[in-house]
């Protein structure tokens, strides 16, 4: 039983690590939080279904969905973000909000409400683990979420773009005077989060279907990780999105399954109260 | 290194400049020109919009009238990467460093335009990818070392002492292998010992060919560096001339003292 949940929590909290990865990572160019993510999520998840209706092999319909993904998320920074660079901060999350609700009902519009289940070649196949029987796709689910945090880590630490997005975040006109491009380096930073946020939808559409709310709830939680594992912070947005997946799982489990959403927000709520700048957050003291 | 060649091309031509805030004009109407390989500082009371300048300059804001020219380009309405492309770069009044990022870090973010940072051949590491990293690696090296910071590459720029970090500024801003490197107020609250050092490093840096433009107050500093010198106060030209000539000037002494009253 503890087993079973620690499986269930871990796949869980995979998914929300991915989406975690992107609230924190417009975090760190834009210092805003982007509440439409959720919808990008909903979106690849959909672009996907749809590939895969038009005949298309599986791993082309996840890559077209997760492509999908990455460009919505650079549209939106492209025709509405960078419009408002020098607005208030508020009128940002308004907007992202605006964006939500209107890829939302477009999502409805062009699919219909009904949840669909995107099909996956694993599904249907248990492997066994030490006795106990565990869905193959739970597994891809993990692997691929390795490989996407190897590959962000490699990104951000050992090129020089990844070290741009880094410079950027800290210093956007100290940046631009080493002769980088800063909205490159946004669009960039867009479409890499947006892309991961869109594989995330993906990869639970096989489990939890794919219908126009579904990353309502799924980007709140990818946001409470992010806020868990310090804003900013892509290793704590990892690591944090798995231990809220876990922690939701257990109390899922051994509580009651009416909790399971219960427990992410009290965990965001004590953490706001308590220690705002995440569990792997830093105090950054400003100086005046 | 080579001698000091002074020349009369001029490396960077300001002409009518013009930039208000509000009611308030910053820089108004100023003209003045660098000659390549010269040290040129720019000097004024407070709020003459010494800044202000640097900022029109760098295209970090843009002005309302006027032109900036680097050797014959026109980029007055260039953005601040694309300006740096050209081979202008520049350090801050208060230090602007990445402060999560370790010497060696920062460093190596300006040699970003040397490799021109693609994605896809990071990410294959191909061979001309990885000939690129270690020539900037080994310009990094060669850049801490020319500025005295090799010892300490490995500890985060913001836990520098405070001409450590000036240190930093200005080897980043040399990674990026400017032509023409602007110092804003770069000894501002130094003490002798370290604004000598730099002084030193700023020589030592003009010696390799790049022309300086210098803002200062330390006017020991100004009058031993630069080759020339242009005044304003108010957002305008007063003067210009040798060190000499600036000394003398009463127009100079006026802006710094206040105007000696004879008619009272």
């Amino acid at each position: 039983m503890i087993v079973d949940q620690l499986i269930n929590g871990i796949v869980l909290g995979s998914v929300y690590a991915l989406m975690a990865i992107g609230y924190t990572m417009v975090w760190n160019v834009l210092r805003f939080i982007n509440f439409a993510h959720g919808e990008v999520y909903m979106g690849g998840a959909f672009v996907a279904l749809t590939t895969m209706y038009l005949g298309a092999p599986v791993w082309l319909a996840y890559t077209c969905g997760m492509l999908a993904g990455a460009l919505l998320g650079y549209l939106m920074e492209k025709l509405v973000y960078k419009k408002m660079r020098s607005a208030p901060k508020l009128n940002l999350l308004i907007a992202a909000i605006g964006i939500a609700i209107v890829l939302q009902n477009s999502a409805q519009l062009i699919w219909g409400a009904s949840p669909e289940r995107l099909a996956s070649p694993f599904l249907s196949n248990n492997i066994n683990i030490g006795g106990m029987m565990v869905n193959q796709h739970y597994i891809f689910i993990i692997i691929v979420t390795i490989i996407v945090m190897f590959l962000l880590e490699f990104f951000m630490n050992r090129t020089l773009m990844g070290k741009a997005v880094q410079a950027a975040s800290q210093n956007i006109q100290a940046t631009e005077l080493m002769g980088i491009n800063a909205n490159k380096v946004i669009s960039i930073t867009f479409a890499i989060g947006s892309g991961v946020g869109a594989l995330a939808g993906i990869l639970v559409g096989p489990v939890f279907l794919v219908y126009p709310t579904m990353g309502v709830f799924a980007g709140l939680k990818g946001f409470t990780a992010s806020v868990m594992g310090g804003m900013g912070n892509i290793p704590g947005a990892m690591v944090a999105g798995l231990m809220l997946g876990v922690l939701e799982s257990f109390a899922a489990g051994f509580i009651s399954s009416g909790y399971r959403d219960a427990v992410a927000m009290v965990i965001l709520l004590v953490i706001l109260l308590a220690r705002p700048q995440g569990i792997f957050g830093k105090v950054v003291a400003e100086k005046v | 290194m080579n001698k000091k060649n002074l020349t009369d091309t001029a490396i960077l031509t300001v002409a009518g400049l013009s930039k208000s805030f509000g009611g308030v004009k910053a820089v108004n109407d100023l003209s003045f020109s660098v000659k390549k390989n010269h040290i040129h500082a720019i000097i004024g009371p407070n709020g003459a919009g010494k800044s202000t300048l640097f900022n029109l300059i760098t295209g970090i804001i843009p002005p309302d009238e006027g032109e900036v020219r680097f050797f014959t380009t026109d980029i007055t309405s260039l953005r601040s990467d694309q300006i740096a492309k050209h081979g202008v770069s520049r350090t801050f009044q208060n230090i602007r460093l990445f402060p999560d990022m370790t010497v060696f870090e920062t460093v190596l973010i300006g040699t970003y335009l040397l490799t021109g940072a693609k994605l896809a051949p990071a990410l294959l590491r191909t061979k001309a990818f990885r000939e690129n990293e270690r020539v900037a690696k080994q310009r990094v090296e060669e850049i801490l070392k020319f500025v005295g910071l090799w010892d300490v590459r490995d500890e985060y720029a913001a836990q520098l002492s405070y001409g450590n970090q000036r240190r930093v500024e200005i080897a980043r801003a040399l990674a990026t292998q400017p032509q023409l490197l602007l110092l804003d107020e770069p000894t501002a609250g130094m003490n002798p010992k370290e604004t000598k050092e730099l002084m030193d490093l700023f020589t030592a840096v003009n010696n390799e060919g790049i022309t300086i433009l210098i803002i200062a107050h330390d006017m020991n500093l100004v009058n031993t560096l630069s080759d020339h010198i242009t005044v304003i106060n108010f957002g305008e030209k007063l003067v210009e001339g040798t060190a000499d000539v600036i000394q003398k000037h009463p127009a100079v002494i006026e802006a710094y003292m206040g105007k000696v009253k004879v008619d009272a």
